[in-house]
């Protein structure tokens, strides 16, 4: 029976999004095993350009193009995706777990009676199935779970889970045309886009994050300059948010994001667990406090006892050093 | 109007959990509270209730009888009546499953409108909202931050999208999923404390609620199964980095950071 | 013999740690640190009713069983002792005379109020000269036309500088020793009535401690709050078991929350390259401090079951008070000691808990006085 994988495609301002390209590694590392093939699905409007840069990750890339797709809505894309899973009859859909995955895809899995497994951290074909690794209780245990049955199942996966792994696979382009049906009872008012421009928090390969012992929502400058310098973005602990110092959109832990970047840095953070459970997959982590006692230093690789306040002016220097020998 | 509210009893994030030998079941200390993000849900059902006068709020979960505690904390809030769908022998995992039984209780029960929480702590899914709503044939919109009602019939929200919001309006009947940020939910008043200790909340049983099959009903009706459980792999102490000034300690950092962590 | 909670009260419990924990906890070391009566946090956790936790329903109340009141003492104590004691002022001490013997008329102005967190109530007992000794209590009272006219200073009353209406202890013929002392109702703004030094404390701060002053204050006749005249320390008799049982709650709130810190600690705390939680003299340490509280809680519940099936506990209500309030100096000691020189820095919370128990040594009765209270039960006159 083949296993072959859909792998639903997100795109932000016109370009491929980055998980999508990790999650195509995967799926094309686990294809290869299963002697079966890797379909990347991309759809939404004026995305032509887009779908060539995915020739190179995917067996065939399925496109389907119209302006009715120029701004993501569930029961458009669904109603796509439905038919295409209908004629192509996936495996697995894979997709990713960001508020677009999770707004579609269990709307997508109930329509297909199938199993789904969301915010998934990890996948291996054991020669026979693939075994999803899901994390539970904000990562206190880690489970290992498959489908049994034969129907084409859903998972969506953590970005960051999966590095990014260059092909040079000549995909086939199939431009399909497909009924496009909205759900009339849901009409768009308005849009405000105003925080994309920034470094999606999950998908971010270096977060500097800080927590109360920034005492002031000022003090966050310093973090978005050196945020700059590595290209990655800032975060923040739930009782900044909770202040009002940061957005929401900032906040890592049990009622905000998780986050797995390369480099997690904690400044100011106290290491409570509604926050570690958010962030404790990162990488390399390092917290900076002047409490030497901090919970943070639990749950951190690298740790500096001082001030802050002394430590990220001569931190934000070094870094643009660093970035400049490379 | 008619509203609905799903919620779920978990595990407080303090709770110990401890794998069992076999590696296969878990042990979860007895500390229990109603989701995190339900709470958002049940205070947004209030305050339509406090628009609409002659509304009547639901609450439902499905689990088992000790999550009939996280219900009373929903009537102490200001909910009308709760409802126990009890899952003790069923499977209580499987959001498919899960979905069509509250998905079942709700037509059953008749609804305009149908509140849940954004996600589930213990397993940060976000699967149910949507999932019954497809169950149900009726639209839905997910993490919701802001919601207005024009009338009976319909509501504007302002709900997160990729890098920013977008406002909808959305024909009742219809379900909402509620993001962090949507309101602060009350502290209950000992007159909903009382209320809530005093009511009566009743087991029911999913095989009487119809339109669902048996083969659903069984311990083993889930299309997924769980090989294994496993704890996460420790990390080694925390390295505090060498260094007497501030710029000796930073230095030393990045140092380590490029050498050692290859972070950099 | 069932330990268990109902479910309800179970339910109670939950809820009461959750508010407290929301609305309390956050502004714990705040209201410490500011040593100023809190009214934001005030008005925020009276606007929920607590403070009628038990008077009946029917006057907006809960109508709740003394298990449930112990539970609610034992919490509030645990997020911030001084504002627990105003609390607790208005909960009991200071309304349950009115409750008992106010007119309808006093009710409305006073009691209801209070019970809305309103008004601030307060009750005055100890004076200069009289803490424990209540026969020795010099504040008069002397018939006066419809009224009575009281002279005096009373101390250490919790809520007295900023109450509207207190119940105050008077003699109204002192050769009567004891069987002379009445409870009067005096409000604020009665001519005479006035507050003097507030006392700056070692612990329970946040709470506004000090002098009321009494000077030819003159109430009503409805103002005197009893049946008959000389029954004052009589009426103390009803409610003194729960206010030994009270406080013997709150020094286990305290305890507990020192307790939580010292565990948290022994586990995150490295030293010579191991968690301090494997070394025997911390494991000692938490071994005995669970064992005594968990012997405290018992003796507190035992008190708890007696009083609400109406049953004879002075003896239990006064062991159990000292029991627990031993226990608690011993785990906040405990705690100061498990967690090293921090403990000596305003900015940690150990040193906050070990102020704060101190009080229970005064409140409900010092031990001396309950201990000879309680030879003097258990042998009987010789």
């Amino acid at each position: 029976m083949s296993k072959d994988i859909f792998v639903f495609i997100e795109c932000k301002e016109g370009s491929i999004r980055k998980v999508s390209f990790e999650l195509l590694s995967k799926a094309k590392e686990i294809s290869e095993k299963s002697l079966s093939i890797v379909y990347a699905v991309i759809i939404g409007n004026d995305i032509l350009a887009a779908a060539n840069q995915l020739k190179e990750y995917a067996d065939k890339v399925i496109v389907v193009n119209n302006e009715k797709l120029s701004n993501y809505r569930w029961d458009t894309f669904s109603h796509v995706m439905e038919q295409l899973i209908k004629k192509y009859k996936p495996y697995a859909v894979f997709g990713a777990s960001t508020i677009t995955g999770k707004d579609i895809f269990p709307r997508l899995a109930a329509r297909f009676n199938g199993a789904i497994i969301s915010d998934a951290v990890g996948a291996v074909f054991d020669g026979e199935s693939i075994k999803i690794k899901k994390p539970l209780f904000g990562g206190k245990i880690i489970s290992w779970v498959v489908c049994k049955d034969d129907s084409t199942f859903f998972v969506t996966f953590r970005p960051n889970t999966f590095s990014v792994e260059k092909r040079s696979l000549n995909g086939e382009l199939i431009v399909e045309t497909v009924d496009i049906v909205g759900d009339p009872r849901i009409s768009l008012i308005s849009t405000d886009k105003a925080r994309s421009k920034k470094v999606d928090l999950q998908e971010a390969d270096f977060i500097i994050c800080g927590g109360r012992g920034m005492k002031g929502p000022e003090n966050f400058q310093m973090l978005e300059e050196i945020a700059e310098v590595m290209e990655g973005r800032v975060g923040a602990s739930r009782a900044v948010v909770d202040s009002k110092w940061r957005d929401y959109d900032d906040q890592i832990g049990k009622s905000g994001k998780t986050v797995s970047p390369k480099l997690y840095v904690g400044c100011g953070i106290s290491g409570a667990l509604h926050h570690t459970m958010g962030m404790d997959t990162s990488k390399v982590i390092v917290a900076i406090n002047k409490d030497p006692n901090a919970l943070i230093f639990q749950y951190a690789d690298y740790g500096i006892v001082d001030d802050i306040f002394n430590i990220l002016p001569v931190l934000k220097e070094e870094l643009i050093k660093t970035k400049q020998e490379v | 109007m008619n509203i609905l509210v799903c919620i779920k009893q978990v595990a407080d994030t303090e709770a110990r959990i401890l794998l069992k030998s076999d590696k296969k079941s878990l042990e979860i200390e007895n500390k229990y509270n109603m989701n995190f993000f339900d709470e958002f849900a049940v205070e947004e059902a209030i305050r339509v209730k406090s628009k609409i006068k002659d509304s009547q709020i639901t609450v439902c979960t499905y689990g088992t009888k000790k999550a009939v505690e996280a219900l009373r904390s929903a009537i102490a809030m200001g909910a009308d009546r709760a409802f126990l769908l009890d899952n003790t022998d069923l499977d209580n995992d499987d959001p498919l499953i899960t979905s069509k039984i509250l998905a079942n209780f709700a037509k059953q029960e008749g609804f305009d409108l149908i509140f849940c929480g954004r996600q589930a702590i213990d397993d940060e899914n976000a699967n149910i909202g949507a999932m019954i709503a497809e169950w149900l044939g009726i639209p839905h919109v997910s993490a919701v931050l802001k919601f207005d009602i024009i009338d009976e019939k319909k509501v504007r929200v302002e709900s997160e999208i990729e890098g920013g919001k977008e406002t909808l309006e959305v024909q009742l009947p219809a379900l909402f999923t509620t993001q962090k940020g949507i309101n602060e939910p009350r502290v209950p008043l000992i007159t909903g404390v009382m209320k809530a200790m005093k009511a009566s909340i009743a087991p029911v049983d999913p095989s009487t609620l119809g339109g669902l099959s048996k083969e659903l009903l069984d311990m083993t009706a889930s299309k997924i199964s769980v090989l294994t459980y496993e704890t996460p792999n420790g990390r080694p102490a925390v390295k505090i980095v060498d260094g007497e000034t501030p710029g000796e300690k930073v230095k030393s950092l990045i140092n380590i950071l490029k050498e050692e962590a290859k972070a950099l | 013999m069932d330990f268990r909670l109902t479910e309800e009260q179970e339910f109670f419990k939950k809820t009461v740690v959750d508010t407290i924990d929301r609305i309390v906890v956050p502004k714990s070391q705040e209201i410490d640190e500011k040593d100023e009566f809190p009214w934001e946090t005030w008005k925020e956790f009276t606007s929920l009713g607590y403070l009628g936790l038990r008077y009946p329903e029917e006057i907006g109340g809960m109508n709740a069983d003394k298990v449930m009141s112990m539970v609610f003492y034992e919490e509030i104590a645990r997020g911030s002792v001084g504002f627990a004691q105003s609390v607790i002022m208005n909960i009991l001490m200071g309304t349950y005379f009115v409750y008992r013997f106010g007119s309808d008329a006093i009710k409305e102005r006073c009691l209801y109020p209070a019970m809305r967190g309103e008004k601030i109530s307060t009750m005055c007992f100890t004076e200069d000269q009289s803490g424990s000794d209540l026969g020795a209590t010099r504040t008069t009272a002397v018939k006066d036309g419809d009224g009575w006219r009281i002279n005096g200073t009373k101390m250490w009353i919790t809520n007295g500088p900023i109450c509207n209406f207190c119940t105050v202890l008077a003699t109204s013929d002192a050769s009567k020793g004891l069987k002379g002392l009445n409870f009067f109702l005096v409000e604020e703004g009665t001519p005479g009535f006035s507050s003097g030094q507030i006392i700056h404390k070692l612990g329970c701060r946040g709470t506004v401690t000090g002098e009321l002053v009494f000077d030819n204050v003159w109430v009503p006749n409805e103002n005197l709050l009893g049946e008959e005249l000389g029954k004052g320390v009589y009426y103390v008799g009803d409610i003194l078991d729960e206010v030994r049982l009270m406080t013997g709650a709150m020094a286990l709130g305290i305890a507990k929350g020192a307790y939580a810190e010292a565990l948290e600690f022994s586990k995150k705390r490295v030293a010579f390259g191991q968690h301090i939680g494997n070394y025997q003299l911390i494991r000692e340490k938490i071994a005995e401090m669970d064992t005594l509280m968990n012997a405290a809680r018992l003796m507190i519940n035992y008190g708890a079951w007696l009083l609400e099936n109406n049953m004879d506990c002075r003896v239990v209500a006064a062991e159990a008070k000292m029991y627990a309030t031993e226990v608690c100096l011993k785990v906040v000691d405990e705690l100061t000691r498990i967690y090293g020189a921090n403990a000596f820095a305003y900015e940690y919370t150990p040193q906050r808990y070990f102020r704060d128990a101190r009080f229970l040594l005064y409140g409900g009765g010092t031990h001396e006085v309950l201990k000879d209270f309680i030879g003097r039960t258990i042998i009987g006159k010789l």
